[in-house]
């Protein structure tokens, strides 16, 4: 995340939740590989635009 | 060459008397074997006899033998089924002519030594095993280019009023559209590689919002399959950069690319459309991987190359040209198509009706729909007469392409600033027209064709690989007047959001021992990242001294029971996700970074008898082994479901086996005198009532003795078992034979598809959410007698949160039938909230 806040943000959302792991660092949190594209889907819905990096 | 076979390798294929016709051929009067493979490998090989051979070939020969070389190896039944694109008269004759002279190699079978000039004529006729030619590299190198096919059709006068020129060739359109149809639906692909049937009624109906109809779809799919444009991933059609790469091309190079895809593809769309109620049987005789099964379109496009560009020709003449060509180009002289085609009428009446019926509508579409599409051919108004046009001629791999016609336009599109771009379909390539498609919703179809954009359609459009700035740039140079400032603020905006959230796949992340260890360690990995205290991203080995971190098993079991009401997972068994997942449970205590985790169950976390249901799932599912019941009794009894524990003195009589226990208590009214059983061998007597006890014993023949030591001889786990057995209990998919079981579920497992991991608790409301909507749902379940886990769709109807194991019962669609599956052996679930049932 560019903002730690966002990550907060994030971690809040009830639906996120369950794809999110441990944090590594104030900006970075391990997410479900298999639910990349969940995550990448809630997060459009609460009108992000996140870029998915090969 | 093949590349598997020398000379040598294919000649020792060979009988003694097929190497002696071949030396004949050659003049070579060699009586040994070995001799005569020496003598012919050194022929074969000698550039002065290759050209000599090659010089004294029929053009038929040649281009017989560019045929079998452009595909590499073929097999003799599959090179004799095409002889119209050689312009054979007796192909097998031929075929045998060029095997005699050496220039086609037969393939060494499995039988060395096996194979005879005979064999060759054997095998077409009785339908034996077909041996397999190809031509030696040192001739193929040398073969010329052969010449057209010496198919003459007559030309025709001028039409009256010539065709105007078209601007957008049908075939891009079409083209696009099936693009753009993929894109915003991405089908399921089946195991054959076809669309999903309800998703493939959905693109269908896309395609004719769209004006395309659906054999026009079908066929364009099929070139975008073959051109990589289009390509199965993850179990669904997506399209690809080289869908990018064909729009941003010059007309000619796309016409020929599609052309090319059109020939070259295996499928069958218009066969589907003309021989509908053959297609089956057709479909049986035309292998995949033949020559057979592409022959009418190379045969059409090589008798098309042969005429000239410019001169006006009768379609139904050119018809009748493949027809005189080959006649049996779609087995028409074979008598099963008569009976596939329920041909009544007498004798052979039924081949020209046939024809008539099937083929002609076939060839003609080919002409005026297809390649009159792709811009190969202009037609006059009625279709009657036809000609090749320079596009067509390039095409055809007969001449240069035509100069290229301006693509890009620059009043192609008027941007709005409430971001409807109105595209003039006449002045956009397609290149825009693509990157539109791909950026935009469409609004409205047409020639000024409407679009939209939106937060979503710009991030789709980000999402398969395009650039904002790039789109930002195209739309600058396309539209009539510079962009609304509104819309460029937007697109600030949404660079912006772009920016904020980063997600990154496959990227290999270890763990360090401390954060002095990660502070040391990051400088001397090149291009490696530092993520907080003890952790690295890294590009390529992992160092040796750092762990790397697993994060592509959501859960993998990892909890060990311990003293009391606590489950500890060793530091070995975490991962990134374990941590998230225990808190749910209890209490999560972490003593060092090395240490793992502990969790303590907790009795604020149980309410009701379904949390402490669901909770048991959870630990199920994370546990090593099976759960002691000490666990699920604390929370059954947490969730007031236990009841209290009473005591009473009893005197109890043990028997010796559970039978008799059995027949005792069948007795009539013994009731009077028993309180309960007690376990598989006791009972319990009623106070005062052993003596009228005893004497019922007596009366079955048992007496009683008196024994100080009345337990059980084994723990309960011991005859649990056997009682459950005993009282036909076990469910009916008990495992007869594990280990055969397991070795069959094993080969019977479909690929698994990637699907998110919840906890039971989570689980259950899309499972609810399932039943309510009559959504199937994906699992990934974890069966007892699996190694693996397999994905299965169910369509759920009933969740039994209640029971000692909760679990979703349905239709499995691999089994085909009702089954139950615990919620805690479902490693991954998707709901299908498209589809219903």
């Amino acid at each position: 995340m560019q903002d730690p806040l966002l990550l907060e943000e994030i971690e809040r959302d009830p639906v996120l939740k369950a794809f999110l792991g441990e944090r590594l660092s104030e900006r970075c949190i391990a997410v479900q590989p298999q639910a990349v594209e969940d995550v990448v889907k809630r997060l459009q819905t609460l009108g992000h635009m996140p870029r998915v990096l090969e | 060459m093949s590349e598997t076979f020398t000379i040598k390798e294919c000649l020792r294929g060979y009988t003694t008397e097929a190497l002696g016709e071949v030396c004949a051929s050659r003049q070579l009067a060699v009586a040994n074997r070995d001799s005569r493979i020496r003598a012919l490998e050194k022929v074969l090989r000698d550039p002065l006899h290759i050209d000599q051979s090659i010089k004294s070939l029929r053009d038929s020969a040649l281009r017989a033998l560019k045929l079998v070389d452009w595909r590499g190896r073929m097999r003799v039944v599959d090179l004799v089924s095409v002889p119209g694109l050689y312009g054979a008269k007796d192909a097998l004759e031929q075929v045998e002519s060029l095997v005699r002279e050496g220039l086609l190699l037969a393939l060494p079978e499995q039988n060395s030594g096996a194979f005879s000039i005979s064999h060759i004529r054997q095998s077409v006729t009785n339908g034996v095993a077909s041996p397999t030619v190809c031509v030696p590299e040192g001739i193929a190198r040398r073969l010329p280019s052969p010449p057209l096919l010496d198919v003459e059709i007559p030309e025709s006068g001028e039409p009256a009023t010539p065709p105007k020129p078209a601007t957008i060739t049908q075939a891009t359109t079409e083209f696009l559209e099936t693009l753009r149809i993929i894109e915003g639906l991405m089908p399921r692909v089946t195991g054959t590689g076809t669309l999903h049937k309800t998703d493939a009624a959905r693109a269908y109906e896309m395609a004719r919002e769209a004006g395309l109809s659906r054999e026009s779809m079908d066929i364009s799919l099929a070139m975008a399959l073959q051109l990589g444009c289009v390509a199965p991933r993850d179990g669904r059609f997506v399209t690809t950069a080289a869908a990018n790469e064909w729009a941003s091309g010059g007309r000619p190079q796309r016409m020929r690319a599609l052309f090319e895809a059109y020939l070259a593809s295996e499928a069958l769309p218009d066969i589907i459309l003309f021989f509908p109620m053959l297609f089956e049987t057709l479909e049986k005789h035309l292998q995949p991987g033949t020559q057979r099964r592409t022959y009418h379109k190379l045969l059409a496009a090589e008798i098309l190359k042969a005429q000239k560009p410019g001169i006006w020709y009768s379609t139904a003449v050119f018809v009748e040209a493949i027809r005189r060509l080959d006649p049996n180009v779609l087995f028409l002289q074979e008598p099963w198509r008569a009976i596939q085609a329920s041909v009544r009428g007498p004798g052979t009446e039924w081949r020209p009706q046939a024809w008539q019926a099937h083929e002609k509508r076939l060839f003609t579409w080919m002409i005026r729909s297809l390649l009159a599409g792709m811009g190969i051919v202009e037609l006059t108004d009625d279709g009657a007469l036809f000609r090749i046009t320079e596009l067509g001629r390039y095409v055809l791999g007969q001449g240069e392409a035509p100069a290229a016609v301006q693509d890009e336009h620059h009043d192609a599109l008027v941007v709005q600033p409430d971001f409807e771009i109105i595209a003039y379909l006449d002045r956009c390539p397609p290149d825009l027209r693509r990157k539109l498609d791909m950026f935009c919703e469409r609004v409205r179809g047409g020639m000024a064709t409407t679009y939209r954009l939106t937060q979503e359609s710009v991030y789709h459009g980000i999402r398969t690989g395009l650039d904002i700035d790039r789109l930002i740039q195209l739309l600058e140079r396309s539209s009539t007047k510079t962009l609304p400032s509104n819309v460029l603020t937007q697109f600030e905006v949404w660079k912006s959001k772009l920016s904020a959230i980063t997600i990154r796949r496959s990227c290999q992340v270890v763990e360090c021992v401390s954060a002095a260890h990660a502070r040391e360690t990051a400088p001397t990995l090149a291009d490696s990242v530092r993520l907080g205290e003890r952790y690295l991203l890294v590009v390529g080995e992992a160092p040796e001294d750092c762990a790397v971190v697993d994060y592509t098993h959501a859960l993998p079991p990892a909890l060990e029971q311990e003293e009391g009401l606590r489950l500890h997972a060793s530091w070995e068994d975490t991962n990134l996700f374990l941590r998230s997942r225990l808190e749910e449970i209890g209490q999560v205590e972490i003593t060092g970074p090395a240490s793992g985790m502990t969790v303590s169950l907790n009795r604020a976390r149980v309410k009701t008898e379904e949390d402490a249901a669901l909770l048991v799932a959870q630990i199920e599912a994370l546990s090593k082994g099976p759960l002691a019941a000490r666990y699920r009794l604390a929370l059954r009894a947490w969730a007031g479901e236990a009841g209290e524990a009473r005591s009473k003195t009893a005197t109890i009589v043990r028997f010796d086996d559970p039978d008799t226990c059995d027949a005792i208590l069948e007795v009539p009214r013994i009731e009077k005198q028993i309180a309960g059983r007690l376990g598989l061998y006791a009972l319990v007597v009623r106070q005062g009532s052993l003596v009228a006890f005893k004497r019922i014993l007596r009366e079955h023949g048992i007496t009683m003795g008196k024994a100080d030591d009345i337990a059980d001889p084994e723990p309960p786990e011991t005859w649990a078992p056997r009682w459950v057995e005993y009282h036909s209990m076990e469910d009916s998919e008990s495992p007869a034979r594990p280990e055969t079981r397991r070795e069959q579920e094993e080969k019977e497992t479909p690929a698994l598809v990637p699907l998110p991991s919840y906890p039971p608790r989570i689980m259950r409301e899309i499972l609810e959410e399932a039943i309510e909507g009559r959504h199937p749902v994906l699992i990934n379940y974890q069966s007892t007698w699996s190694a693996r886990p397999a994905t299965r769709q169910l369509n759920p109807v009933a969740l039994d949160i209640t029971g000692s194991s909760p679990s979703v019962s349905g239709h499995c669609q691999q089994h085909g039938g009702a089954r139950s599956f615990k919620l805690a052996r479902i490693v991954g679930i998707r709901l299908l909230e498209d589809e219903t049932f």
